[in-house]
């Protein structure tokens, strides 16, 4: 079947024949809708490959039809490899194109194509990431208004320095929103308390007090408590309770406030 | 002078920062409230802070002067209106204002005015 | 790029406002805005307090991996700096203020560098980028 192929044919022939070669190669897995519209993909690129070639970059149309791919491997469809063979499956038609450019400048601007199909697909990651990074803050640090007056900041996980500043703007923002004069700090799902917590913790500790307000430490478990005297670390003035109970009837306290049994009234 | 405002509540003085202070600006204001001070024999001063954009050492340097010259004249100051954004800089910079404790608002201010003046009375109170 | 001249306390506040245009204009976020703004504040102060007339200089600076940040550069023919570890040590101060200015701004940006010649002058170099 190749052998007819081999001069210059028109598109629609070259599409056909490239067709058939991914039809081997990258589609195996691939869901019916998906492949229709790589198929489709396919053939603006001939297009854009015969009749839009800038001389130097990749001109309007390739940038666009990558950034289409880039969308639909972002959803899982296709791996980095994948995009990137698929970008570079039309080199061997490249040649028998009936475009006004030379060999060397589409080869050339396959590569290219192939480079900014990686490009846009790692950008895209990113941006995926930061945005789940967003929604994984927001999930794993609830701020609650248990009372009147006290916030409680359950925090759970591992603090990295970036994630600590988050939270620590996240819970000064709630006490002046909230109008908050105590905000519990319960500790019980951190995983490690190291230095690096123990100095975030002195910090909000600090910057709750300059707001006008209080901070208390919970669940400090007892094996937290001997690391953190191996440690050398050291809270200062901040108060700490073993238990988020212990820390909610500090709170009502330092409010002026308690809880009663009823039937011993 | 619209860089300060002041007020009254009660006999509590009130005084809202809201423009540029600077060593021009500062003395006449310092002047003011501790004339105030003096003619209304004021227990309290309440700084309110919630219209500055940031806090330098400089304007730290002023509220903790003014606030010790407030106590030398027998009165108490209380810090109102720190912006989250403001306590975090302090606390990256280890800046703070010696002489004035914090309130989250007025009401949480004039309480602790309250709190403050009676245990001034008291003769374990350091000074 | 903009450069602004530090003589008086006015001055000081423009300075403020020049970075904060470019801080925005960069978008930084409101926490990373105010660590600027006050590390200029204290730098530009400094010049003011210290060497009379200074400049400051803001410019874009850009990483080859695409992140941008801000760089401000203080320079004043003032007295210069004797003792630069004291200096940076928080609390020192050879005149008004808390003494903290420099060992603050430090503490507030990503880049802190800083010469000095007593006699001569003294150049600030300080950068902050955008995560």
């Amino acid at each position: 079947m190749s052998k007819h192929y081999e001069d210059k044919g028109n598109l629609s022939d070259l599409y056909d024949e490239w067709l058939i070669t991914m039809e081997t190669s990258i589609w195996g897995r691939q869901e019916i809708e998906v492949i229709s519209k790589i198929e489709s993909m396919g053939l603006q690129i001939f297009k854009a490959l015969q009749n839009h070639i800038p001389e130097e970059g990749l001109g309007v149309e390739l940038p666009k039809i990558i950034t289409e791919l880039a969308k639909i491997a972002q959803q899982g469809k296709l791996t980095p490899k994948e995009t990137a063979r698929f970008a570079f499956s039309f080199r061997p038609f490249l040649k028998r194109l009936t475009s006004t450019a030379t060999v060397e400048r589409l080869n050339q601007l396959l590569d290219e194509v192939g480079i900014f199909s990686l490009e846009v697909f790692f950008n895209t990651s990113d941006s995926i990431i930061h945005t789940q990074r967003q929604d994984l803050l927001e999930l794993s640090t609830p701020i609650i208004k248990l009372w009147e007056g006290i916030l409680v900041l359950p925090l759970i996980g591992t603090l990295d320095s970036k994630r600590a500043q988050e939270v620590m703007e996240k819970l000064l923002n709630a006490i002046v929103n909230y109008e908050s004069k105590v905000i519990i700090l319960d500790i019980t799902g951190v995983s490690t308390v190291d230095t690096l917590v123990a100095n975030y913790i002195l910090k909000t500790a600090a910057a709750v007090n300059l707001l006008g307000a209080k901070l208390i430490i919970t669940g400090i478990s007892p094996e937290i408590a001997q690391t953190m005297v191996h440690l050398g670390v050291e809270l200062g003035n901040i108060v700490t309770r073993a238990v988020m109970a212990d820390g909610v009837e500090l709170a009502l306290a330092l409010l002026k406030r308690k809880i009663v049994d009823l039937n011993k009234e | 002078m619209d860089k300060t405002s002041l007020l009254k509540i009660g006999n509590v003085l009130i005084l809202s920062i809201e423009g540029e202070i600077n060593d021009f600006s500062v003395v006449s204001m310092q002047e003011m409230l501790l004339g105030e001070v003096k003619n209304t024999s004021a227990p309290g001063v309440i700084l309110n802070i919630s219209r500055l954009e940031i806090m330098d050492s400089y304007m730290a340097r002023v509220l903790s002067d003014t606030a010790r010259m407030i106590r030398l004249m027998g009165s108490i100051t209380v810090l109102v209106g720190v912006n989250p954004m403001i306590a975090l800089t302090m606390v990256d910079m280890g800046l703070d204002i010696k002489e004035v404790q914090t309130a989250l608002n007025l009401d949480g201010a004039l309480e602790m005015l309250k709190g403050l003046r009676l245990s001034a009375e008291y003769p374990e109170e350091s000074a | 790029m903009s450069r602004v001249e530090i003589c008086s306390e006015q001055d000081i506040v423009l300075a403020r406002q020049v970075a904060r245009r470019a801080a925005i204009g960069l978008g930084f976020s409101l926490v990373d805005q105010t660590r600027i703004i006050t590390a200029v504040s204290e730098l530009a102060r400094n010049i003011y307090t210290y060497a009379v007339k200074g400049w400051m200089t803001v410019q874009e600076l850009n990483q080859h991996t695409g992140v941008v940040g801000l760089e401000f550069l203080f320079e004043d023919q003032g007295p210069g700096i004797d003792d630069l570890q004291m200096a940076l040590t928080a609390g020192y101060s050879s005149g008004q203020g808390l003494g903290l200015g420099l060992s603050g701004a430090k503490r507030l940006m990503d880049e802190f560098d800083l010469h000095s010649i007593p006699g001569q002058g003294t150049i600030v170099r300080v950068v902050k980028w955008t995560k």
